[in-house]
């Protein structure tokens, strides 16, 4: 099973074994620094991103963003907000993912696969990959 | 030129801003005139996008992007040539795309057209395997196998994921 997020246009998916939650946006707490907001949870603040298509970070939470996903991450998870959210069952949809051609690859891509769902091309990126882009541009 | 027992046919491809060069006429499979393109974002700027082909989502392989090393304005006429590779001859055969700016010409070369690049094209070297000379100019055989490996990532990023 996979998460998929929809924001600014892309189709990406995280497995869901990887997602600490769903939430909604207006659950954030506060904002602290530029692109980034807080969500507050049995007292632990978790970082929440906006990225957009090229997956640079947003300095602002665009008005579309209702959800964000909370990734598993230690000491606490991270978050990146999005436009729409659901569960996407691979086998069920038939999806059938394929590597990023080694051509493609750059050090700092999160992108692992990518699949082609509903005339869009989706990226497949795990959750430590998606923390460790986050971390490297914030 | 007339085909005889010492010539090879070629396709020579038209990657604009001038820059030519020729593959073995058995890497090119098809071509294609107006395929729907995806950009996949965190990508080098000479492979930005991919497509569906046969089920299989092929990268798109922009020479003259990598070559000029700027973004070019896009071609008017979307011509992508459908190549197959292989990296090594124990690995499979895979298909990928390359960026044309007009429709692969077929074309013989025989051994008595083979030359040596001139400095003034050593940027093609990388990629050569050889080269020979068409109406008097030089013209590269692309090393397609390298262009499309890991070995060629981890040159221009110096670190194979």
């Amino acid at each position: 099973m996979y998460i998929l997020l929809v924001f600014d246009g892309i189709y990406l998916f995280v497995p869901q074994e990887e997602v600490h939650s769903v939430e909604i946006i207006s659950d954030v707490t506060h904002s602290s620094q530029a692109g980034v907001v807080w969500f507050l949870e049995h007292g632990l603040e978790s970082p929440v991103f906006c990225l957009d298509s090229d997956f640079s970070l947003l300095l602002e939470v665009p008005e579309k963003r209702e959800y964000f996903v909370l990734l598993k991450a230690d000491p606490q998870p991270v978050g990146i907000t999005c436009d729409e959210v659901e569960n996407v069952n691979f086998k069920q949809e038939h999806l059938h993912p394929q590597d990023l051609p080694v051509v493609m690859k750059t050090p700092d891509s999160p992108i692992k696969q990518l699949v082609s769902y509903q005339d869009k091309m989706a990226y497949v990126c795990s959750g430590a990959a998606l923390i460790k882009h986050l971390s490297v541009h914030s | 030129m007339i085909e005889d027992a010492k010539s090879s046919r070629a396709w020579l491809l038209d990657f604009g801003e001038g820059l030519q060069a020729a593959i073995g006429y058995h890497e090119m499979l098809q071509v294609l005139l107006s395929a729907k393109l995806f950009e996949v974002p965190c990508t080098p700027q000479y492979c930005r996008e991919v497509f569906i082909f046969q089920n299989d989502i092929l990268p798109v392989f922009d020479l003259s992007s990598l070559l000029v090393r700027e973004k070019i304005t896009p071609l008017m006429d979307q011509v992508l040539g459908i190549a197959l590779y292989q990296e090594n001859p124990s690995h499979p055969i895979r298909y990928a795309a390359l960026r044309l700016a007009s429709m692969p010409q077929s074309i013989f070369v025989s051994d008595e057209q083979a030359c040596d690049l001139p400095a003034d094209q050593d940027y093609w070297k990388p990629f050569a395997l050889s080269s020979f000379s068409r109406d008097e100019v030089v013209i590269p055989i692309i090393d397609l196998g390298y262009l499309f490996s890991e070995e060629f990532n981890a040159f221009k990023y110096g670190e194979s994921d």
